[in-house]
């Protein structure tokens, strides 16, 4: 089968006085795909999508278009990109000028760009008296939901989005999710950037971990959570615990969650057993959970403790 | 390019609305200028109203309002975009950085000198007053606008890459007010001067309505274009260096 076209970041690495940002980092962005961009604050994630961007220039390694007949230039009027916080946009003029503006520096006629930009932004719930207003009185959410719309006037066909549900009402949220997805069947790539792990959960493809400068994961979101699935208890008790018990040695399958919750990590039976084994704690119920992302996103930090070493 | 144009005439027109006030007055300092220029000269030099001497005196302002716009307009326009942070916003377009910012400048310019040209022909048929303008001198103002958008692109690699760089306009404009007026006469024969032999040009041609030689327009024309191209690799190579350095958008 053909490799569909793709946006790919290969062996990428960057420098800042001399500290490494980014150390060898290769990504793919296929088209009809959604890849989630995962990592701490600091990890080298904005530093990679301003490299894809063009915005930033990489000291090693290269971005390129892969395409059936071979690799091309990214062009920048591909890509459709919301940055994070408020770099978007010109706050003293109003959200249609910005749109038609910013679409125009893209190829878009003005006319056709306005026409867009009203039928995405209904879609976020901005109406067209809104969008004679200028962005500065626009409250924190609805200036991300108008960027949002205007990235993706000139029809692009990747989409970067860094942080996008930042200041999102629930209802935005759940609406972007639906754009995020219906754009990807319609043939987009998408990269998206959060540290909002339940949204990434719900729509991303595959997800791509970085920390310090390098991809520690790199996997399907399904297959990654699938791999960490095992069962996991609650167990909640009705005194504080100051410790845990003596009884159960090095207790690697426990972590204390707060003052009375327990997490633990093993069979049923495995959890009778260690309960037995300590009837000093006055358990108050046990509950079974599921993992979502965000404990695997909390599990692979503890894990990669060592990649910040240089 | 015509999308660009538009856009940036939509941007352009949208700011003046939203600035209303100070939009207006600065039509009306404009105004007030050339109402200045009709009736003070007569006052101060004793001379019958208009003729020659108001002429110079009106085209040699629009030489110099033209020239200082383009100068600074570059450079201005790139420390606000990275003050607001939109600098790499436009980076993200199809038309190269320094393309947007000639062509707003470029606007600027045109819009302002559109103003006084309508200011100033009002000005005429309430005063009756004629001034005499030689549209043959046109050419030579865009032979200087050459150099002079070349000057603007240095200006606005150093905003670029120092993102402040308001002292220095301060700088250049007191600086440059003695060098035109040196240049216009003075370095009229310094072919290698920047924008010497476009500014003898300019005020020859068009100011004083005097007849040019082919050689005076093509040494303008040559330093002009010379400028322009030192400009523009000067500002393509800075922006390299601050795409590498990360600080495009840092303020």
């Amino acid at each position: 089968m053909e490799p569909a076209q793709a946006v790919v970041a290969d062996h990428i690495s960057k420098s800042f006085k001399g500290k490494g940002a980014l150390k060898g980092v290769s990504l793919d962005l296929p088209r009809g795909r959604v890849v989630g961009l995962l990592g701490p604050n600091g990890a080298g994630k904005t530093t990679l999508i301003k490299i894809l961007l063009g915005l930033l220039l990489a000291d090693d390694g290269r971005v390129f278009l892969r395409t059936a007949e071979g690799e091309a230039r990214v062009a920048p009027g591909r890509v459709g990109v919301v940055m994070e916080g408020n770099r978007n946009y010109y706050a003293n003029v109003s959200a249609m000028t910005n749109a038609v503006y910013f679409a125009s520096l893209r190829g878009v006629a003005s006319r056709t760009a306005a026409e867009r930009f009203r039928r995405w932004a209904a879609r976020f719930g901005l109406d067209e008296e809104v969008l004679r207003q200028p962005l500065a009185s626009f409250s924190r959410g609805m200036q991300q939901k108008a960027a949002l719309a205007a990235s993706l006037l000139h029809d692009p066909d990747f989409v970067i989005l860094d942080e996008p549900t930042l200041g999102l009402d629930p209802g935005s949220r759940l609406e972007l999710e639906k754009v995020v997805r219906e754009l990807a069947e319609a043939g987009k790539g998408l990269l998206v950037a959060s540290h909002d792990l339940e949204f990434i959960q719900r729509t991303a493809d595959r997800v791509v971990f970085i920390r310090a400068g390098r991809v520690i994961l790199d996997d399907a979101t399904a297959q990654l959570i699938r791999r960490y699935e095992r069962p996991w208890y609650l167990v909640r008790t009705a005194t504080e615990i100051r410790e845990l018990p003596p009884a159960w040695g090095d207790a690697e399958r426990w972590r204390r969650r707060d003052a009375q919750t327990l997490l633990f990590s093993g069979s049923w039976r495995e959890l009778r057993r260690d309960l037995c084994a300590a009837p000093e704690l006055e358990v108050a119920s046990v509950q079974k959970e599921t993992v979502s992302l965000e404990d695997v996103f909390m599990e692979i930090q503890g894990e990669a403790g060592d990649v910040d070493a240089p | 390019m015509w999308t660009l144009l538009k856009a940036e005439a939509i941007l352009g027109y949208a700011q003046f609305r939203r600035y209303f006030l100070n939009s207006l007055l600065s039509l009306g300092i404009m105004v007030l200028f050339f109402y200045g220029l009709f009736y003070g000269i007569a006052l101060f030099v004793r001379a019958p109203l208009g003729g020659d001497s108001l002429s110079s005196l009106v085209l040699g302002f629009v030489v110099w309002t033209f020239t200082l716009g383009i100068l600074h307009g570059i450079a201005q326009e790139i420390q606000t975009e990275a003050t607001r942070g939109t600098l790499e916003q436009l980076a993200l377009g199809r038309y190269p950085l320094e393309t947007i910012f000639i062509l707003r400048s470029a606007l600027t310019v045109v819009v302002s000198l559109l103003m006084a040209l309508i200011i100033v022909v009002a000005l005429q048929a309430i005063t009756g007053v004629r001034l005499h303008f030689n549209p043959g001198g046109l050419p030579a103002l865009l032979i200087l606008a050459l150099g002079v958008v070349g000057l603007s692109l240095l200006l606005g690699a150093l905003a670029l890459y120092f993102k402040d760089v308001s002292m220095l306009f301060t700088v250049v404009q007191f600086g440059f007010l003695p060098y035109i007026l040196a240049a216009k006469d003075a370095f009229a024969d310094q072919a290698l001067l920047p924008l010497a032999p476009a500014l003898h040009l300019a005020f020859r041609s068009f100011v004083a309505g005097e007849a040019i030689t082919a050689a005076m327009a093509i040494t303008a024309l040559i330093n002009s274009l010379a400028l322009f191209l030192v400009g523009l690799g000067l500002f393509r190579w800075v922006y390299g260096v601050v795409r590498r350095k990360g600080n495009l958008s840092m303020y």
